[in-house]
Formats: C-alpha cells, structure tokens, sequence
C-alpha cells in the first residue's frame, strides 16, 4: 500500500473521504478526484476571484465560497444540502441575467465555455433573472478580438489577468457603476487603448464576452447565419423555453457541442517567434486557425502569450508561401519538381566539394527550425561535406553571451528557469527591452514587482516600459556597461558584499580578477558611463544585499565590438555576489529567436557537435564519427567558418556554395549592401525557407518547407527546456517538412539514414551525446518538457550549478577583462548613436508578421525615434522626413518624437524598409565570436525638404494608451453595493453587480 | 554570378474545396454506416414505399394523420398559458383516477333521496368515487392561476430567459 506523502490531508466531501495534497485549491482538489464543484470565475491560473457566487459550499454549518477553501486535514464540506444547492443556483441565475444564452449559435460553444458547461452540468431548469441588454454597443474596433458587454457576466477574470498575469494594467471593472462593464483604459476603444494584444483577457474569458475574430462567424455549423436570422431563431427559443423549460435547449446546445468536436482539432505547438518557449493549443478546423488557446499546465507561459504567439499566425495560409521547389534558369525562376531540385542540389553540393574542397561550401542552419533539422543540417555539413562551417542566427545575436558564460560558469544556456526570474529578490535587466522581445517573461518580473516587492534594476540607453517601471533606471552611455558592471563588482568586494564563502568554495582566478578591477572605480565608472556616483552606489547597495540576483541581458550587450567581454562582466558580477546555483539567481542571455539555443545546442555552430562539443576534442570527434559510423578521420578537426564569416569568404569568391535555411541573411546581416554582392559571387546557393525571402532571390534553387504546424520536432526555448510540437495542419501545397527535405538530399549524397520521424533523429543525438542523453519523445509528450542537461535516466536541470560549474574542476571562474573603445563610436560627421531593435508587434524581417493585414497594420511604417531635445534643435515633428547616413549608406525615413530615447541617440526598428537597417550597420565586429557590432552605428541625421508626412505611428497604438494600474478585481466594491446581498437571498438587480 | 532576380510564387490552394469536403463527407457517412444504411433503404425502395404506403391506406392510420393534423390546428389557436392549465390539469385529473383503488373506499352510500336507489348501488358509487375525485382535481387546477407554465412546472419563478 502506498504511503501517504507528509503533505497529503485527507478530507471529507459529501461524507465520502477524499486524500490530496495538502493546501491545494478545493476546486482543483476534487477535480483530481473526478468531483466537479460548480464555479465560473475561479481560474487555476488566476486564484479566487470571489465574483460568480456559483461555487457555495457549507463549512460548519456556514455558507462559504468553495474557491477560497483549500484542502487540509479534517476539514469537512457539504454541497449536497438544499442551503448551498439553492445559493449555487441563485449565484448562475444571476450570472444567466447578465448573458444571453444561444449558445447552439454561438462561437464559443466549442467544448471549453465555461459558463454553458457549468449551466448545464447545474441543470438549471430555468433562469430566474430575466436577461436584459446594457447600454453599450459590442466593441468590434480590435483587429484580434471583440467584447460584447451583453454577453459579459463581470466576473473579472480578463481583468485579474490584464493587471496581474501580462501586468499590462490596460483593464478595469467598476462595479459601482450604473451599468458595470469592462473597461479599457477606463473608458476607450480596446484599439484605442494601451492593449498590447496579448490575448490573455480572451484566453481565461469564460464565455463569448472576449472572443477571438478568428473564431468568427463560422465556428460552430449554425453560427454563420446572419443576423436576421438569428436574432428571430433566438427569439422563438427564449418564448419556447418559457413553458418547456431550459432542460431540452441546453441539451441541444450540448449536443451541438458535441458535435462540433469531430472537425475541431486541438494541436499542442510551441511559438515561433522569441525564445520564451510559449506553448498552447491551437485550435483548428481544416487549415482555418480558430485560436490560439493557452493553457496552464504550459510550463514556460502557463495562460500567458504575446500578441504574436496568440494573433500572428495568418502567414501560415499565405497565398505567397513557397509550394514547389524552383530553379534558376535564364534569369528567372521555374517551378520543379522535388526530384529535379533535390537531385540537382545533391550534385552541385558534392562536384563543389570535388572540385574546391569540402570548406569551400557553408551552411546555415535555421534558429527557426527544430532540433532535429539543426541536427540533420550540421551532420550533412560534418559528414557528408566534410566541413565545419555550419552556423546559425546566434551568430548575429546570442554568441557573446554564450562566450561570457563559456569564459565563467561553462553552460551556454540560462542559469535557471523563468520560475528562477520570477523568484530572485532583485531583477537586473541589461541591454533587453524585455516587454516588447520577450513580452512574457516581462510579465512575470512585473507580477513579480508588482505582487511580490520583487525590485527591478533596468540599464539601458532606451527609455522601454521596463525602464519606466524600474525601482533604479541607470541610463548608460553606449557601449560602457562592460565599465558599469566591473565598476559594480569592484564595490561588492570593497564593501563587504562579495560572497567570500562561495568565493572560496567554488570559484578560481579570484585574487588576478580582482587585481583587473583596480581601474574601475566609482569616479572612473561615473565618468565613463554618464551615470552618478550616487546611483552606482544605490545600485551596487540593492544587488550586494538582495539575497538572490538574476541578471538578463540581450542583444543590448552582445551586438557590440566587445559584447563577449561585456557578457563576460555580467556573470563576473554575478559570480562575485554568489548568485549561481541557488533558486532565483543566475544569468538569463535572453534568447531571441524560437530556435536559436536550439540550433546552437543541437551542432549549428562552426566549432561545437551537439552538446556543446568541440570540434578540436579529438575524444569528441571519435565518439560523433563512432556514433555516425565512420573513421573520426572523415570529420575535419578545423573549426569552420561562421555565417558572418561565411558572407565575407563568399566576397573574397573563397566560399563557392551555400546553403541556408530558413534565415533572412541578406536582410539581417550587417552592411547588406557587401551580402548582396558576396551572395551574387557564389558559384551555387540553395535556400530552403517558407517564403520567397531576400535571401532566396539570390539562389539557384529554392526548396519549400515548412512552418512548425505542419510537422513535428522539438524547440529549445531560453530556459533550455526542450519542447515538442506537433503537427497542426498537413503541409501547404508541395512544401515539405525541413527534416524530410534534408533526410532526401542526405539520401541523394549517398547517405541514406532513412529517418521516417523526427524521434529517429532525436534518438541518435540522445545516443551520442551526453547533454541529452535522457532526452526521448515519450518523456516530451503532451507538455511534459525536459531542461538539458539531462541524464540517461531522464532527470533534467531546471537550476544549473546547484552542486558545481561545468568545468573540469567544477568551478566558476572569475575571468578578468579591460575596457576597450568601441570599434564605432559617433563623431563630428556621424554625431548620433543609432540604437536599433524590434518592436511587439513584429518578428525579425517580418517574413511572418507581414504576412497579414491584421498584425502589419498595428505597425506598418518605418520610423526613426528622436528625442525631444533633439526635435526641437532641428525642427522636427512626428512625420518629418530625415535621411540618416552612416559611414556605408543612407535611408529616408519618417521621424517619431519620443521621451524613450534622449540626447543623441537615435532608435531605429529592425523590421521594415526595403533596404532595412542594416544599409546602415557595418561590418566592424566582436573579434572573439564574429558577431556583428549593429548596436554601435554612428550616423548623420539631416532633415529633409520633403511635406512632412503621417505620424509613422498611429496615434491609436498602444504606446499612447494610458493604462491604469490596480490591484485586480474590486470584488469588495461589489459586495458593499446597495443592492448586493449574498446568495440564497435573491437579489433586486443582479444585471448591475 | 547570381543576380538577384524578384520572383512571384504561384498561389497555393489553401483549405478544401467542395470535391474535398465531399470526399470527407463520403467517407465520414461510409465509417458511421450511414451510407450502409441510405444504400440499404434505396435497394428496397420499391419494397418499403410498398409497406409505407399500405400503411398510410389504413383506416387507422389516415384518422391518426388526420387527427394529430385537428390538434395541430386547434394547438395553434390556443395561449401556451391557457393549455397548459388545461393540460396539467388533466393531468392531475388522470393521475387522481389512476391513483385510486377499491381498498380506498368507505363502502359507504351518500342516501339521499332522489336517487335513493341508485346511489344504494354500491358498484355504481364505486365506479364514480375516481371519477369524481378526478373531476375535483381538474377543478382545482383550473381555479389554480398559472404565471408561467415553466415556473408552474418547475417550480421555479423566474422573469424570463
């Protein structure tokens, strides 16, 4: 017999005895006993909201909320009782005067509606209250969802999710208004307002008050039918019902549910946008994408997504997705066949091998695609072609951070989980404008302030949300941070503050790093970075006394000439005050493509197999050419070339052939002008995409594959949990899975392994190397997820460092490191800094996001953020035209007068334009990773005698919204209404509570 | 050299077309035996029109039609509030005449005179003892005012859905 666990209670339930953990949720305590507790506000992701009155159960001869009871021993409740019966009735009859039921023609009658669920699991004969309209129009205005204040039960859900879930504080829920409604920003348009779009109102909605348009008119067979029709439908039903009673409608509804559910397909996917990982359902019928639907068991995002992973995804039915393969041929493109393409790229790949040697091709593997495709690309590279210029997008943006924590800790991946962000005492973020990259762990730090005293440090040169609601905003002279943090370690050991016990027992090169700080003191950080001495001591104070620190940093740091020694100074920092290896500590690089720790730890990187390996380890070689059945003698020992590297060997007519797949290098790599002309160079280029992206204009064939929804594989996200997503829909037209495509051309080459699922490849990696070793399908199913390192046993790392570092001796390493000058800094002819990066609304080169009407118009124009300082100086308002030029082009562009940027520093989104950013950026570059310094362009900024033009942004967007911040639901306020009693008495007015 | 050359894809087809959904229609009516059964009931088209239309000819049947078709007239003509009275009622009426069993009787005769001899006969009080009590209570379901048959019904007021 099992033992019972300590923190297990046991209570009694309708007198039947019932065993759980202890201080679990009642609800969810009988749910995990098969009891169903009637409720309609309660949310496991939201808590008791105390709003609905439908979950009455009796304690102690008491009626109690059922919501706000958790289990413990001995505790006893009744709910079968007439008292707590007719108080659970009273509580779903007033709710049911507020919502009008139709629920056989509406929406959201698709299996997960709560309010029709539970109506119909009460058996409610009839509704007591009749239901009457309120005096507001349904509010259509957002691209993404409606509200319909008729249909809304002001149970507060949304509004407990916008203020403390996404913290967006966009709405309220006055109930001691006349006629209490949801409001946004107090009284606006929802596209009027500061609504980011994030979905979670809709997500927890538990009717059709919030709903998706995607889900509109045609999910259910009945609910297209116009309105003229439905209304009267509607109507002959409600005067029927008055004498045949509820019972037969709501059976109709339910059946109609039912029937729904065979053409309604619910997918667990992951996100393809940043690195927080989101996964949720997608909710489909045929390829049309009814909705995105979060869920709490998620393990990185719980109910939480961005606007892009819970709205843009209308590229995936693109009329401009790539279909069929297509070749070069007299100056344009013809469309092939798949035996045609792929023979011909197994034959130009290997006569270029023959004739130039195996380093004269590169490839690019995708930070987009899965693992198994990052495995297949470098396997093809290392063993077919024999070379190790393999690589991927980290290049561009994540590799110095992998380099700092390389140099430091030994994991190029987070030091712990986002549970660990949402713990740490203090919260340092360096370099990200996490609200808008990684929106939704952004919204954990800011519960985590808001809810639990968490304080949050922001040093950045942009004035971001983050910024503004930072506890300390340090606003850093650019390309000086590497200054700021030795600056701010040099002070944790001249004041006590160095975690000298932890120094001692796990780390090296303490007393040489020490000796390297002497330069950075106060005076010299406080002339370097522009910021006061006083602030740097505030600053160093809270970190040196928080008893656990988690540091974020993003391409802020590491898209600079030094931004692995600025990587490096962080985790230093952070190593100095002993914050590794203890919950709510550690050092989070935010990754910033879906796939792109993935891709770096599944061997698309040009001196590392998978599982971080080194190319040079001869051990290593042995054990891959071992598990890959050949002689290590077939896998070159030479560290290739990265995809920065690659472009200028391409230039230098070095590089003969390359392969890229699925990344957008002739748009996202710096000075584009030298990729084009480097790509026009190449003897041979294939690209392998979903679009016909800039890139793939320059290639001899284009080969089609696929988004994530149309095939199976697994993600790595931030937190180096790995993930697996399913397949949503079959692929589009002739396009192909990536790892299908790749398993083909391998076969055309002469190796045909013969992978039919992508768990065949998972399967080999796990057996060769030991980073995932443990990793297997069956422990990824549904939402179950693994963190690497994972063992052969299947246990897996959520907190790294916890008994030691990865290194050989099992410690840190304090690594000592000098300021240097950025290799562009601006000057008299190039007076202003021209910081650049995305915004919410968009993805990279928007090869996904521009796809659609709905998410390009949140943004469509490129703009120029200028300072108010330097507006008035020259003259500029919102519309003005400019031309900015760098040392390398110049681009028109409108201006946007804004406070998030000051001085002289310039603010350029990396999304839009024809030429892009990168006309601009320049190829000088971090010497010890090759990543290009975008961050550090120094430009000329001219006003152009051109009629000003639009604000590029519309004033509608969110960024002009005023949001207004409260503590949740006011549940109270509606308790002490006038007309508020509480159930079983019936109330005078229940449509006004 | 590779010039770069600007390229429009060829418009997928993206979701099914009727033929598609007809195909799934087929094959969703072939897997649940509906297909079975509409084949079934068309190969026997002529043998059940046979049955259906002996039936129909049926004396019984035609009254069945033809009543059921005078009830529906006269549904149409009367208040839902008014018929339910009437029909629960009846109800009540029948379910007092169907409750009532011989063991319930007195045996005892009301005597009065008039109908002296009749009122003697105790078979004859027998048979009218449930009929009476059926009549009182559709009496008092009559006199019983009705809001809302739902309510009525259930027993729960309510202002409407």
């Amino acid at each position: 017999m099992a033992k019972a666990n300590v923190s297990d209670c046991t209570i009694v339930y309708d007198g039947e005895r019932l065993t759980g953990k202890a201080g679990t949720p009642l609800v969810q305590f009988l749910e995990a006993h098969d009891i169903d507790l009637p409720h309609v506000c309660y949310h496991p992701s939201l808590g008791p909201l105390e709003t609905c009155d439908t979950c009455w159960v009796e304690i102690d001869g008491e009626l109690k909320r059922g919501c706000t009871i958790r289990a413990e021993e001995g505790l006893a409740v009744s709910s079968q009782d007439d008292f707590a019966k007719a108080a659970r009735e009273e509580g779903m009859d007033r709710l049911l005067g507020k919502h009008e039921l139709y629920c056989t023609v509406c929406e959201n009658n698709t299996g997960d509606c709560t309010l029709h669920n539970t109506m119909v699991d009460m058996q409610i004969p009839i509704q007591r209250y009749k239901f009457q309209r309120k005096p507001y129009e349904k509010d259509e205005s957002s691209p993404f969802y409606t509200y319909d204040p008729d249909q809304c039960i002001l149970c507060g859900r949304c509004v407990e999710a916008c203020q403390n879930v996404e913290v967006n504080e966009t709405l309220t829920i006055d109930y001691s208004m006349d006629n209490p409604r949801v409001l946004w920003d107090g009284g606006e348009k929802i596209d009027d307002s500061s609504c980011v779009h994030c979905g979670h109102c809709v997500t927890v909605c538990p009717c059709n008050a919030l709903m998706e348009n995607t889900m509109q008119p045609d999910a259910g067979p009945f609910t297209a039918m116009p309105q003229s029709l439905k209304r009267p439908m509607i109507d002959i039903i409600k005067t029927l019902e008055q004498t045949v009673s509820a019972t037969p409608v709501s059976g109709l509804s339910e059946m109609d549910m039912h029937w729904r559910q065979p053409e309604i397909k619910r997918t667990k996917t992951v996100c393809t946008y940043c690195g927080v990982g989101c996964s949720f359902e997608m909710w489909t019928r045929d390829r049309h994408i009814l909705k995105v639907q979060p869920v709490a068991e998620a393990p990185a995002n719980g109910i939480s997504t961005c606007i892009k992973g819970k709205f843009a995804w209308d590229f995936v039915n693109s009329e401009k997705r790539l279909t069929m393969p297509l070749i070069r041929e007299n100056g344009r493109f013809r469309e092939a066949g798949w035996d045609e393409a792929l023979d011909l790229v197994a034959r130009r790949l290997i006569e270029t091998r023959d004739k130039y040697g195996a380093d004269s091709l590169g490839f690019i593997g995708s930070s987009k695609a899965s693992n198994e495709e990052a495995y297949l690309t470098q396997k093809i590279a290392r063993l077919i072609i024999g070379t190790n210029s393999v690589d991927n997008s980290s290049r561009y943006c994540q590799n110095p951070a992998t380099k700092g924590l390389f140099r430091t800790v030994g994991y190029g991946g987070d030091a712990g989980s986002i549970e660990d962000i949402q713990k740490a005492e203090v919260v340092v973020i360096v370099g990200s404008n996490t609200a808008e990259n990684h929106p939704v762990i952004a919204s954990r730090i800011k519960a985590a302030q808001k809810l639990h005293g968490q304080k949050v440090i922001v040093i950045d040169p942009r004035k971001h949300e983050m910024a503004e609601r930072a506890d300390i905003y340090l606003k850093p002279k650019a390309s000086t941070d590497l200054i700021l943090a030795s600056a701010l370690s040099r002070y944790m050991f001249d004041n006590g503050y160095a975690d000298q016990q932890f120094l001692d027992k796990w780390v090296n090169q303490v007393d040489e790093y020490r000796e390297s700080l002497e330069p950075f003191t106060l005076e010299f950080a406080e002339e370097k970075t522009g910021i006061s001495r006083q602030e740097l001591i505030d600053t160093a104070e809270m970190i040196g006394k928080a008893g656990s620190v988690s540091l974020l940093w993003a391409m802020g740091i590491t898209q600079h000439s030094h931004g692995s020694d600025t990587s490096t100074a962080l985790s230093n920092l952070l190593v100095v005050t002993g914050n590794y290896g203890k919950p709510g500590t550690g050092g989070y690089p935010m990754r910033g493509h879906n796939n792109v720790q993935g891709a770096s730890d599944f061997g698309c990187l040009r001196n590392m197999y998978p599982g971080y390996e080194k190319v040079t380890d001869d051990s290593a070689r042995e054990r891959w050419a071992k598990g890959w059945g050949v002689d290590k003698e077939r896998l070159s020992d030479k560290v290739g070339e990265g995809n920065f590297l690659m472009v200028q060997s391409a230039e230098k007519e070095k590089l003969k052939a390359m392969y890229v797949i699925g990344e957008e290098t002739a748009f996202s790599d710096a000075d584009s002008a030298n990729v084009h002309s480097a790509f026009e160079k190449l003897d041979f280029m294939v690209v392998q995409d979903i679009f016909m992206s800039r890139t793939a204009e320059f290639a001899d064939v284009v080969l089609p594959g696929c988004p994530s929804v149309e095939k199976e594989g697994t993600f790595v996200n931030t937190e180096r949990r790995i993930q697996r997503f399913y397949e949503v829909m079959p692929p589009l037209g002739d396009s192909r899975p990536d790892w299908r495509i790749l398993t083909d051309l391998a076969a055309r080459m002469g190796h045909d392994w013969g992978y039919t699922h992508p768990s065949q490849i998972m399967e080999e990696c796990a057996s060769i190397s030991p980073l995932f070793a443990g990793v297997t399908y069956e422990r990824l199913e549904g939402w179950k997820s693994l963190q690497w390192p994972v063992k052969a046993d299947g246990s897996d790392s959520p907190l790294l460092y916890t008994e030691g570092f990865h290194s050989e001796d099992g410690k840190a390493s304090l690594y000592p490191l000098e300021w240097k000058e950025p290799d562009e800094a601006p000057d008299e002819k190039y007076r202003f800094s021209l910081d650049n990066g995305r915004m919410l609304e968009h993805f990279q080169a928007t090869n996904q996001t521009g796809r659609g009407p709905r998410i390009w118009e949140e943004a469509p124009g490129w703009f120029v953020e200028v300072s108010h300082e330097l507006a008035a100086e020259k003259g500029i308002e919102d519309g003005t035209w400019v031309c900015l030029s760098s040392r390398r082009d110049s681009i028109e562009v409108r201006a946007l007068v804004t406070s998030r940027v000051s001085g002289d520093t310039l603010f350029l989104p990396i999304h839009q334009g024809k030429p892009g950013v990168n006309a601009l950026t320049g190829e000088h570059h971090d010497p010890d990773v090759d990543t290009p310094a975008y961050k550090e362009t120094a430009v000329n900024l001219e006003v152009l005698d051109r009629e000003k033009g639009e604000p590029p942004l519309k004033r509608n967007n969110y960024r002009y919204g005023h949001r207004t911040p409260t503590q949740g639901v006011p549940v109270e306020v509606k308790w002490m209404q006038k007309d508020y009693v509480e159930p079983p008495a019936q109330q005078s007015n229940p449509r006004k509570m | 050299m590779a010039e770069r050359i600007s390229h429009t894809v060829t418009p997928p087809k993206i979701g099914p077309d009727a033929h598609e959904e007809l195909e799934r229609l087929l094959q969703t009516m072939h897997e649940h035996g509906v297909l079975r059964f509409a084949n079934d009931v068309v190969a026997a088209n002529p043998q059940i029109a046979q049955v259906l239309v002996g039936g129909l000819q049926k004396e019984g049947t035609l009254n069945a039609i033809q009543n059921a078709s005078v009830l529906g007239m006269a549904l149409s003509t009367i208040e839902p509030r008014d018929f339910y009275r009437v029909t629960f009622a009846l109800r009540d009426g029948l379910q007092r005449v169907s409750q009532h069993s011989p063991e319930d009787d007195d045996g005892d005769t009301p005597g009065v005179t008039g109908a002296y001899r009749m009122l003697h006969d105790e078979t004859l009080w027998h048979a009218l003892t449930p009929l009476l009590d059926g009549l009182k209570a559709f009496a008092e379901r009559l006199d019983k005012p009705v809001d809302k048959p739902v309510t009525d019904f259930t027993g729960k007021p309510t202002d409407g859905p």
